[in-house]
C-alpha cells in the first residue's frame, strides 16, 4: 500500500513592523499548528518570500522600506500563487481600494480576536493537518 | 619644572599673553573633560537603551504564546518574565498587547496587569506634580484598562488641570467603550474642544470606532456644527458606520459644497448599489472637489461591491469617461482610477483616452492603466502606447533657445 506523501506547507510570512503585534499574530497562528516567519520591513519580507515561496503573506499596509502598497506592486499578485491578507486599522478606505486593485485576497483588522485570524487563514489556505 | 618653564617661555615677556595662554589651556581642558563626560554618558545611555530594547523584545517573544492562552497561564508566565526581563519590560509588552487584542483575551491581559502591580505603580505616578509624568501614567492606565484604572481616567478627563492629561484620559475612556466611559469622554471633549483639528479628528475616529451611535446622536442633536460635523462624518465613514448613510443622503444637495463632498465620500465608503444614481448625479456637480469626491467614491464602491455594479455600469463608465476631460486634474485622475475598477468596459474607455490626442485625459488614463489589472494583450497594448509617446520629442530641437541648453554652452 502506498502512503501518500504530504507536502510540507511553507511558513506564513508576517510582514509587520510592530514587534508585539507581529508576535501576537504569529502566536495565534502557531496555536492553530501553522508555521510562521516574521519580516520587520518590506525588504525583509521580499527576502523571506524568495526564500520560502509561501502560500500566504500577512501584510501591514503601513509597512516601511518599501511600503506595503509598494511591496504589493512588486509582488504582481495577479500572476502569482501567493495570497495576501492585508492588516489594517479601522478606516483606511483609500488603502483598501488600492490594495484590492493590486490583488489582495482579504483584509484583517487589528485590534483582533485571535480565533478570528485562524478562521480567516483557514478560509484562504484550507484546514491545517496537525 | 623645566617643562613648564619651556612651555611658557615665549610668553615670559608679556604677562597678558601668559594669562591668555593659561586661559586657553583651562578652557581646552574643560572642553575635553565635558566631551569625555558627554561621550561616556552617551555610551552608557545607548547601552541602557539597547538593554531595555532587548528586554522588551525578549519579554514579547516569551509572553506572546501565553497571552493568547488563558489568564492563569498568562499570570504564571508573566511572573517568570518579570524575574527574567524586569517589571517595566513585562508591563510594556502586556499594555501594548491589550491594545492589539479584543474580547476575552484583552480582558485577561487587563486582569494580569492589575495582579502584577502595574496598575498600582501607575496609580501612584498619576498623583505626580509633573505634567509629563501624569500624562504618561494616564496613557499607561488607558492601556491597562479595568475598573480601577477607569475610575482614575473618569476623574482625570473631568478635573485634571492639563489639557494633555485630559485628552489622554478621554482616549483611554473610549478604548474602554462602556457606555458610562463613552459618555464621560464626550462630556469632557465638549467641555474643552481641543484647538487642533488633528486632535479633534482623532477623537471622532476613536468615538466612531467605540460607539458610532453616540457620534451620530451628537450630529443629530446639532452639538457638532460646521466643520466639526464634516470631521465627524468622515470618521463615521472610516469606521464603517452604516447608520450614517441616511444622514449623508440628506446632505447630498446641501448648499455647503464641502458638506456635499463629505457626504459623497461617506456614501462611497459605505453605500450600496442603490446609492449609485445619487453618486453619478454628483459627477456633474458645479464644484470640482465634489466631482472629484464622487469619482473617488465610485472607485471605493466598485472595490467593495466588486462585479455587481452591472445595472448602472454603462452610465457609470460614460460619466467617468466624461470626467477624464474635466478641467480639474483631481477629477481627471479620480475618474481614471474609477474607470480602472469598472471591468472591461472601463478599461476600454481608458485605452481610448490613452490613445487619443487630449494630453490631459491621456495622462490620467495611462496612470490608471499602469495600476489596473490587465490581460497580457492589454499590457502589450499599453507598452506600445508608452513607446510611441517616448518617440514624440517634447521640444522641437529647431526651436530650442541656446542659452537654455543644460550644459551651458550654445546648442
Amino acid at each position: 500500500m502506498k502512503i501518500p506523501i504530504k507536502r510540507q506547507q511553507p511558513p506564513i510570512v508576517i510582514a509587520e513592523d510592530n514587534f508585539v503585534t507581529a508576535r501576537l499574530l504569529a502566536s495565534s497562528l502557531q496555536a492553530e499548528g501553522r508555521s510562521t516567519v516574521i519580516a520587520r520591513d518590506g525588504d525583509e519580507a521580499v527576502a523571506l518570500i524568495n526564500k520560502f515561496n509561501p502560500d500566504l503573506l500577512l501584510l501591514n499596509l503601513n509597512l516601511s522600506r518599501p511600503s506595503g502598497v509598494e511591496l504589493l506592486r512588486t509582488l504582481q499578485l495577479h500572476s502569482s500563487r501567493l495570497r495576501v491578507i492585508a492588516l489594517t486599522t479601522p478606516g483606511q478606505a483609500d488603502m483598501k481600494s488600492v490594495a484590492t486593485s493590486l490583488g489582495v485576497t482579504g483584509f484583517f483588522e487589528v485590534p483582533f480576536y485571535p480565533a478570528e485570524l485562524g478562521k480567516q487563514v483557514r478560509l484562504v489556505l484550507g484546514p491545517q493537518d496537525r | 619644572m623645566s617643562f613648564s618653564l619651556d612651555l611658557f617661555a615665549p610668553f615670559m615677556g608679556s604677562r597678558a599673553l601668559a594669562v591668555i595662554a593659561v586661559g586657553v589651556i583651562v578652557l581646552t581642558s574643560l572642553v575635553l573633560v565635558l566631551s569625555a563626560i558627554m561621550f561616556t554618558h552617551h555610551i552608557l545611555s545607548d547601552r541602557k537603551r539597547r538593554r531595555n530594547g532587548q528586554r522588551f523584545q525578549g519579554a514579547a517573544v516569551f509572553l506572546a504564546p501565553h497571552i493568547i492562552a488563558n489568564e492563569a497561564e498568562l499570570l504564571d508566565y508573566a511572573q517568570q518574565a518579570r524575574r527574567r526581563y524586569g517589571d517595566r519590560a513585562v508591563s510594556l509588552v502586556l499594555q501594548r498587547s491589550r491594545y492589539d487584542l479584543k474580547g476575552e483575551t484583552s480582558l485577561s491581559v487587563s486582569h494580569v496587569l492589575n495582579k502584577i502591580g502595574t496598575v498600582d505603580r501607575l496609580l501612584r505616578e498619576v498623583r505626580s506634580r509633573r505634567e509629563w509624568k501624569r500624562a504618561a501614567a494616564v496613557r499607561g492606565l488607558a492601556e491597562c484598562g479595568g475598573d480601577r484604572a477607569i475610575a482614575v481616567l473618569l476623574d482625570a478627563a473631568d478635573k485634571d488641570e492639563t489639557g494633555d492629561v485630559r485628552r489622554s484620559a478621554r482616549e483611554g475612556l473610549l478604548l474602554d467603550s462602556r457606555p458610562e466611559s463613552v459618555q464621560a469622554a464626550i462630556a469632557s471633549f465638549l467641555k474643552d474642544l481641543p484647538r487642533r483639528a488633528g486632535w479633534r479628528r482623532s477623537f471622532y475616529a476613536r468615538l466612531a470606532s467605540a460607539s458610532s451611535k453616540e457620534l451620530m446622536q451628537l450630529i443629530n442633536e446639532k452639538k457638532l456644527a460646521g466643520s466639526e460635523e464634516k470631521l465627524a462624518l468622515e470618521a463615521l465613514g472610516d469606521a464603517g458606520a452604516s447608520e450614517a448613510i441616511e444622514f449623508a443622503l440628506s446632505r447630498l444637495s446641501s448648499e455647503d459644497a464641502e458638506l456635499r463632498a463629505t457626504a459623497v465620500r461617506l456614501l462611497g465608503k459605505l453605500g450600496t448599489l442603490d446609492h449609485i444614481p445619487q453618486m453619478l448625479a454628483r459627477l456633474e456637480d458645479s464644484e470640482w472637489f465634489v466631482r472629484a469626491a464622487a469619482a473617488r467614491g465610485l472607485e471605493w464602491m466598485a472595490s467593495h461591491t466588486r462585479d455587481s455594479m452591472t445595472r448602472h455600469h454603462k452610465e457609470c463608465c460614460r460619466l467617468l469617461g466624461a470626467g477624464l476631460k474635466d478641467k480639474s486634474w483631481w477629477v481627471r485622475a479620480n475618474a481614471a482610477r474609477g474607470l480602472a475598477h469598472q471591468g472591461q468596459l472601463g478599461i476600454d474607455v481608458l485605452f481610448r483616452a490613452g490613445e487619443a490626442d487630449d494630453n490631459y485625459a491621456r495622462d490620467a488614463a495611462l496612470a490608471a492603466l499602469a495600476l489596473a489589472q490587465l490581460s497580457t494583450e492589454q499590457q502589450t497594448r499599453l507598452r506600445m502606447i508608452l513607446r510611441r509617446l517616448e518617440e514624440i520629442p517634447e521640444i522641437d530641437p529647431v526651436e530650442r533657445v541656446p542659452f537654455l541648453d543644460p550644459l551651458g554652452g550654445l546648442a
